[in-house]
């Protein structure tokens, strides 16, 4: 052998045993890194891998964001993701999250015991995220998020696999990962190498163990009684809110003064409604008219429902006759009376081509034979009534005149006025007695120099609105307040809230 | 104010009972016919609410004779009878009670039935 030839045989030599070295120290795990081969046997493997598979299937169904499907188009399309389960603890792009996951089922649970069992862990983990790669599926080179503890032992399921640790100055490292084998990493291998996954031959499952470090469980902890607090102080004001009176209106005119109440019990009208009801309406007449011409939709059915042909209807307290069309609408014949002359000459002429007759008369004494008429509409009238004997009697005098089998209507406005745009008239009532103020405009479409009545004597002028402002009395009905003076005298048939208003509808028996 | 209208209408004066204040005597100074659609079922249901001899004390008011016996089974009756209750519109007028006395006006054809308040 020549001298080169020697040479050249000691140079290949060398190479092959470097080669070889190289081919050594690229297997060769990194610092704190420990492969232990067979923690799970071969059908602890399989019954592990279909239990985690049926689990996949549930994702959905499982508590919080234990599941996370592969959302992100960017990862989908370049195979950088994977479906999985995490059990104790979040994770979203290695960022741990305090969000709400499920805890270790019992399968991890006993892989995790068996980990400390081996001395692999000093403590239990209480943590797991499963990650299923599907073929060709790959994870990035990353360092596990420091707020987990070291170490960190990664289960394989499915099938062998790899996994590169890299360092910057170092020869990266290769390392087989077989089926039921478990990856210890601690130390340097945690911490200096990063490690990721090429993309997968065929399909395999991984299950990293972990816990939490104790300052970011207290953190958590921390936080999740924070939100709770937070959450439960603003149900409270709510609650709160709910009970406590409805906040001023903006408008003072809409939470009407509370009004001075009759002393004395007569016959006679109480000098209140005299001021503040009968005179205010034959002033306001033309003005009511003119913004109050339909009928309550409710109140034209029950018409609808009861005012047939040859049937004899009582409109009593018809104010401007705006319930004429519908109490007539079937043939019935409709005889309207109201305190206020203004308002009947109003309803008089606007539906004398109708079966439909108007009269002046008060609705206390109503001036009907009993028993003679087939149904009663007492709508928006007891509210105008001074005293709790008033509005029973006025109860008691519509029942009266109708026959037995007759139906009525009662509508009272209602103390309780709702918020919002449910509140036609924007009032609230504080008080149960009240003056609500109307304003009479002495200018505009409804009002005619020549015809207007006199207005009563507490009427003041508001400049600032060019208008009269008039007091108009109302008893507001609390809620049950209607239904128990109607039910005294006749058969409730029912009872509820609308436009504002109580209604009852009864049968006299 | 019709003469329907009228049947159903009763004293409210104080003191006065319903027997005693029924029916008011109809005293017409003006009224005016209106026809309007006649049908006899309609006729016939309103008949059994209306009393027949206070129609027929108020029909002679307005120059209307009604025989004394009400019959519902006769058309041409009917026919009469709804021209006394629907038709005719006393325009000016009064109704008395029978009892006190007191004069309720109808002005305009709408008949006033409110008390003063010194008759309460």
């Amino acid at each position: 052998m020549s001298h080169q030839q020697r040479r050249a045989c000691i140079a290949a030599g060398a190479a092959a045993a470097a080669a070889l070295l190289y081919w050594y120290r690229r297997r060769q795990p990194p610092e704190g890194a420990t492969l232990l081969e067979a923690v799970l046997d071969e059908e602890e493997c399989e019954t592990l891998e279909t239990l985690l598979r049926d689990l996949l299937r549930n994702g959905s169904s499982l508590p919080g964001k234990t599941y996370s499907p592969v959302t992100a188009p960017a990862f989908k399309k370049r195979n950088q993701s994977r479906e999985t389960l995490q059990f104790g603890a979040y994770v979203d792009k290695n960022r741990v999250q305090n969000a709400a996951v499920a805890p270790l089922p019992p399968a991890l649970l006993r892989v995790a015991r068996r980990l400390k069992k081996l001395g692999v862990v000093q403590s239990v983990p209480d943590a797991c995220c499963v990650n299923f790669y599907g073929q060709g599926q790959w994870l990035p080179d990353h360092v596990d998020s420091k707020k987990f503890e070291r170490p960190l032992v990664t289960v394989s399921l499915g099938s062998e696999q790899c996994v590169v640790f890299r360092r910057r100055g170092y020869l990266a490292r290769r390392i087989r990962l077989p089926v039921g084998s478990a990856l210890r990493l601690g130390g340097d291998a945690a911490n200096d190498w990063t490690h990721g996954l090429p993309p997968a031959t065929r399909p395999r499952i991984s299950l990293t163990f972990r816990r939490l470090n104790a300052e970011t469980k207290r953190h958590f902890a921390d936080e999740t009684k924070a939100i709770k607090e937070r959450r439960d102080a603003k149900k409270a004001l709510k609650r709160q809110q709910r009970n406590k009176p409805p906040k001023p209106s903006v408008r003072a005119e809409r939470r009407p003064e509370a009004a001075p109440l009759p002393s004395e019990a007569t016959d006679k009208t109480p000098s209140i409604e005299l001021e503040h009801v009968r005179s205010v309406y034959n002033a306001i007449a033309p003005q009511w008219h003119g913004t109050r011409y339909k009928a309550w939709p409710r109140v034209a059915k029950f018409c609808l429902m009861n005012c047939g042909a040859g049937a004899l209807v009582a409109d009593v307290g018809c104010g401007n006759g705006k319930m004429a069309d519908a109490a007539c609408r079937r043939g019935a014949f409709t005889i309207a009376c109201d305190t206020s002359d203004a308002l009947i000459d109003i309803a008089h002429t606007t539906h004398k081509d109708k079966r439909y007759e108007c009269l002046v008369a008060d609705g206390v004494r109503l001036p009907y034979r009993s028993g003679a008429f087939d149904v009663a509409l007492n709508i928006a009238v007891l509210h105008h009534l001074s005293t709790a004997e008033r509005r029973v009697q006025c109860i008691r005098e519509t029942l009266r005149i109708l026959k037995p089998g007759g139906r009525a209507l009662f509508y009272a406005w209602a103390k309780e006025q709702k918020n919002g745009s449910e509140n036609r008239s924007g009032h609230q009532f504080d008080s149960t007695d009240v003056l609500v103020p109307f304003h009479l405009r002495e200018h505009g479409p409804h009002y005619n120099k020549e015809t207007a009545r006199q207005c009563p004597a507490h009427a003041v002028r508001d400049e600032r609105k060019n208008a009269t402002v008039l007091k108009r009395y109302c008893h507001v009905f609390a809620e049950g307040e209607l239904r128990g003076l109607v039910a005294g005298a006749a058969r409730v048939d029912e009872c509820y809230y609308d436009e504002g208003n109580w209604a009852v509808a009864c049968t006299k028996l | 104010m019709r003469l329907l209208t009228h049947n159903m209408l009763v004293s409210n004066a104080k003191g006065v009972s319903e027997a005693e204040g029924y029916p008011l005597a109809l005293e017409v100074t003006e009224h005016r016919r209106e026809e309007t659609e006649f049908d006899v079922e309609t006729t016939r249901k309103t008949m059994e609410t209306v009393k027949y001899d206070a129609l027929r004390g108020a029909a002679r008011a307005v120059a209307i004779d009604l025989p004394e016996v009400y019959d519902g089974d006769d058309a041409d009756l009917l026919r009469k009878v709804h021209e006394a209750l629907c038709d005719v519109h006393v325009i000016e007028g009064c109704l008395v009670c029978p009892k006190s006395g007191r004069r309720f006006p109808i002005n305009n054809g709408i008949p006033n039935l409110l008390l003063h308040e010194d008759e309460l």
